[in-house]
């Protein structure tokens, strides 16, 4: 029933530039993939070829089996929302999600009940007769997601929708956004630079950047184990060392830092390549700062990952206080801990890498 | 209160000079009128007798009906046939972007900077040995040569205001070229293509310059009319020429207000947000 | 996001591309070859018609034209009437030579000569003019003050009215038993009326009006566009409301204002009803398109009737030049809002 996307080696070039280099993709049946990166990253380019309004410079994207390369937007049978909405001005709600039915010449009484319907199912039951200018941001998009999904498309193309909003409106949508995905089971393919957002709607994630694909995985896989530092920067992690492994016993590694000299023992044993990490190899670690723990008041500490910091900054925004500490030899650590907490810039305090937090990337920068 | 003397002070030279501006213009525009409706006005402030001798006799006198039927036909047709040919132009000029678009927009706004004599003598001078001259189709086509680059300069904004997105979004609902044109890009065009439709209108209506060396006898619309009329007639009645010139005003008040009107109109109607 | 260029959509350039190429390129060139090719006369200083075989010469006292054979050097005997050469003129073409004969006539002779003077001396006093009017209504229009609609459509009004109706309009207010000379008697300022119409001052007035409408337009955009936050910061800084003018208005609306004022001037030089209607077209107010219609339409000559548009051009062009120069001293940038 739902439709699979293909995209097999697919480059467009514009002149020099290479929006999209060389990037194949699969999106199963019924999936709701991300292309997450910022802006300029090639993510918006990849959505213009689905969607058919550029042409591929080589390669091949399919719909199911089917090549779409040569089928024009209006027969392709996706469905678009965009960041602006895109409503047709000059038409009431009604008319506005009536419009590619009419185009797919279904009945007039069709139109009607399946119009209702979807009217119904985004709440806005009694906005028929209105036009797009007199609506809210929220209703504006609600109309364009019943807009795009009452013909039923084969894939549903979301272009930031939900970056106009306000966050608590956001927060509201994305929820729905969930549920609606749940319920249908359009295939979805979602453009976002909000890792927030992408972790939490997708069931993949494609990580962009320069036009390639850095990352391709499960939101879990991406957020427990980055490729590379660009991937485990994007979705939130920092605090980066770069350096070598000289030690290693099963899953535990012992990690040197190139620049401080600081060793730090990691655990790898959730690691998907277990095995490829080997005595000498140059990696980066990192970790993300929720999970730094902070100790404080106590003199003489011993054990693995601490390091003596001095509190630079402390900001404190709702619902997180996020500190910059500095150790004495300049590294910086970027820390945050839930709720309110009280170090006043200048406390001496202890920052622990706990050892199967800590993520481990192949290679240096 | 020494405050609000001294902003009435800053504020005077400019009260002044719009009121002498605007005392002007009320001034040549209702003294036409009284003009019109009176026999003889001489040296008093108001006419002493009215009469609407002047606006009768005129109408006659100076054939008025012909060369608002003449002056029609000409303009509608210019009007409808200029913007039939910049519709399609302007559209492209302002939605994509092409390596000689800048060349071809400076090329396109030559011909309503050059001296309308520039092109108005050759084309003379070839349309009467081709035997164009005089004609209404050759009035008509030279009336185009300002029609469509003047429709162009005031329709493109208004396309430019367009998003590009709307229309893209009607594509992935399954509307073809065609649809995407008159059911999407049409519609939201109205309040843009009134506005050009009436300024092109009234711009066509009011050209002496191309018309003049152009048309013939047959040919000739109420605005050449007026002008040869004004230019020769130093002599006539004050007061026939006045006529003749509020004649000639109420069909440009005319569609001037109508464009102002539609404007407040269409504005509620489609205004943005 | 923007949809991809196709090649069939470059055919609706076509539809403006054609009429214009046709019916303004080409008479432009065909222009070129009317100024540079001057008529041939004979010595009583008539024009010599040709119909490819003979020669037609004008024969004065029995209204005739007579049949010449150049290659035999005689006269045939047919004569022909002039309406009959005139009007058929697919048939008897009037004999030309090339060459610069027209555009040294017209530097030669006072008549041509003086429209050159003529028109500048009309158009920079008036333009001048019209732009002090225009920017400080403008200015003091910029803001929303109480039936600024009004007087916007007011003061734009002239436009709409064309230099027609601004010409027969005036030649009511400015006679000499109208109501401007009543009213300077009345006040006292005139001992006797100030005769107006139908000198260089008619004209004058005239073009003021209708270009201070135009300016108007545009120069109320630009004022209005400017960021007024500018303004604020310029006087919260100690600057007094004159200094913030000079010093931050004017400066960053003189480019665009200068713009529009180079496209006023430039079609003011092609003036013409209201140098016949309200001016003296015989003297002062002979511009540049009166000497390009009697030539037209009296002389029949549509050789200098081209040569004089060709001058009117070049004047534009020197005018767009210098006016482009100043532009430039003043450029430093927009101060609209940042977006």
């Amino acid at each position: 029933m739902a439709t699979s996307v293909q995209v097999k080696n697919v480059t467009k070039r514009y002149g020099k530039f290479f929006a999209n280099n060389n990037i194949s993709l699969t999106i199963n049946e019924g999936e709701f993939v991300s292309l997450l990166g910022p802006s300029g990253c090639g993510k918006t380019t990849l959505l213009s070829l689905i969607l058919g309004i550029a042409d591929v410079t080589s390669g091949d994207i399919y719909f199911n089996e089917q090549k779409i390369d040569d089928i024009p937007i209006h027969k392709r049978d996706v469905g678009m929302v965009f960041q602006n909405y895109a409503l047709f001005p000059h038409m009431n709600v009604f008319d506005n999600i009536a419009f590619g039915l009419k185009m797919r010449k279904i009945s007039k009484s069709e139109i009607k009940t399946r119009v209702e319907q979807a009217l119904n199912s985004v709440q806005l039951e009694d906005l028929g007769k209105r036009f797009p200018n007199t609506l809210s941001g929220g209703q504006q998009q609600r109309v364009a997601f019943a807009r795009a999904i009452v013909v039923n498309p084969k894939v549903l193309l979301l272009d930031e929708p939900l970056s106009n909003l306000d966050a608590k409106l956001r927060e509201e949508m994305r929820f729905e956004l969930k549920k609606l995905h749940k319920r249908l089971g359009i295939t979805t393919i979602y453009v976002t630079h909000d890792q927030v957002e992408a972790l939490s709607l997708s069931t993949r994630i494609a990580v962009m950047k320069d036009g390639l694909i850095q990352q391709y995985g499960t939101p879990l896989e991406i957020f427990l184990d980055p490729a590379n530092t660009f991937v485990a920067g994007f979705v939130g992690f920092a605090n980066f060392l770069m350096g070598t492994i000289i030690e290693r016993q099963d899953n535990l590694i012992l990690f040197k830092d190139s620049r401080y000299g600081y060793q730090l023992k990691i655990d790898i044993s959730e690691h998907k390549e277990i095995d490829s990490f080997n005595l000498g190899d140059t990696v980066t670690i990192t970790i993300k700062p929720e999970n730094i723990q902070l100790l404080h008041g106590i003199e003489d500490a011993r054990g693995e990952n601490i390091f003596h910091c001095k509190v630079n900054v402390s900001d404190y925004t709702g619902s997180v206080t996020r500190y910059e500490l500095n150790t004495e030899q300049g590294y910086t650590i970027q820390v945050s801990e839930i709720g309110y907490s009280e170090y006043q810039s200048g406390t001496e305090i202890l920052a622990v890498f706990p050892t199967e937090k800590i993520s481990l990337i192949k290679g240096g920068n | 209160m020494n405050k609000q003397i001294n902003k009435f002070l800053v504020d005077l030279p400019f009260i002044m000079i719009i009121s002498l501006f605007l005392l002007t213009v009320m001034g040549i525009t209702v003294t036409v009128v009284l003009g019109a409706f009176s026999h003889s006005w001489v040296g008093t402030v108001l006419p002493s007798d009215w009469t609407f001798y002047n606006i009768m006799h005129a109408w006659s006198f100076y054939e008025i009906g012909r060369y608002y039927i003449v002056s029609l036909k000409i303009v509608v047709m210019a009007t409808f046939l200029s913007l039939v040919c910049a519709i399609p132009t302007g559209y492209i000029l302002a939605r994509k972007n092409f390596a000689i678009k800048g060349l071809l927009e400076k090329f396109f706004k030559l011909p309503i900077l050059l001296p309308e004599l520039l092109i108005g003598i050759p084309l003379a001078s070839l349309f009467y040995s081709i035997g164009l001259a005089e004609t209404y189709a050759g009035v008509v086509l030279v009336l185009m040569v300002i029609g469509i680059p003047f429709g162009l300069s005031i329709m493109i904004p208004f396309m430019e205001a367009m998003d590009s997105r709307v229309e893209i979004a009607a594509q992935t609902l399954g509307a073809n070229k065609l649809v995407v044109i008159t059911r999407i890009v049409i519609p939201q065009l109205i309040p843009g293509i009134t506005t050009t439709l009436i300024n092109v209108f009234v711009r066509l209506f009011a050209n002496y310059a191309l018309v003049l060396l152009l048309g013939g006898p047959g040919t000739y619309t109420l605005t050449i009319k007026v002008f040869s009329t004004l230019a020769n007639a130093r002599s006539e009645s004050q007061g026939l020429l006045n006529a003749l010139t509020v004649y000639y005003m109420i069909p440009m008040l005319g569609f001037t207000s109508l464009s102002l009107v539609l404007q407040n109109v269409l504005k509620k109607r489609f205004g943005s947000k | 996001m923007e949809q991809q260029i196709k090649k069939g959509d470059y055919l609706l350039l076509l539809p403006s591309a054609i009429p214009i190429t046709i019916l303004f390129i080409l008479p432009l060139l065909y222009s070129l070859s009317l100024i540079f090719t001057t008529p041939v006369y004979d010595e009583l200083g008539k024009e010599i018609y040709s119909d490819s075989n003979y020669e037609y010469h004008y024969k004065g006292e029995i209204n005739r034209y007579r049949q010449y054979n150049p290659e035999t050097n005689e006269y045939t005997g047919n004569d022909l009437r002039p309406y009959d050469i005139k009007s058929r003129s697919e048939i008897y073409k009037q004999v030309k030579t090339w060459g610069f004969q027209n555009i040294k006539t017209f530097f030669m002779t006072k008549r041509y000569r003086v429209t050159i003077l003529n028109t500048f001396r009309l158009v920079i006093p008036a333009s001048l003019v019209q732009f002090l009017l225009a920017f400080s209504m403008a200015y003091y229009l910029r803001k929303k003050i109480r039936g600024k609609f009004f007087l916007t459509t007011m003061i734009i009004f002239p436009l709409t009215l064309g230099s027609l109706i601004i010409a027969s309009g005036m030649t009511n207010l400015f006679r000499t038993s109208g109501w401007f000379n009543l009213f300077l008697l009345k006040v006292g300022l005139i001992e006797n009326p100030i005769v107006i119409l139908y000198t260089y001052w008619g004209t004058f007035i005239a073009i003021t009006i209708g270009g201070t409408a135009f300016l108007f337009s545009g120069f109320l955009a630009i004022c209005e566009q400017f960021d007024p936050n500018l303004e604020v910061a310029a006087l919260t800084l100690g600057a007094n409301r004159f200094k913030t003018f000079l010093l931050i208005f004017l400066p960053l609306t003189m480019p665009s204002l200068l713009g529009i004022f180079s496209l006023g001037t430039v079609l003011m030089l092609g003036l013409y009803p209201s140098a016949v209607l309200v001016g003296d077209p015989v003297n002062t107010t002979r511009v540049f398109a009166v000497a390009a219609f009697e030539e037209f339409q009296q002389a029949f000559n549509y050789n200098m009737a081209a040569t004089v548009s060709l001058v009117l051009t070049l004047s534009q062009v020197v005018v767009l030049i210098v006016l482009g120069r100043i532009r430039r001293l003043f450029y430093i940038g927009f101060g609209g809002t940042f977006k």
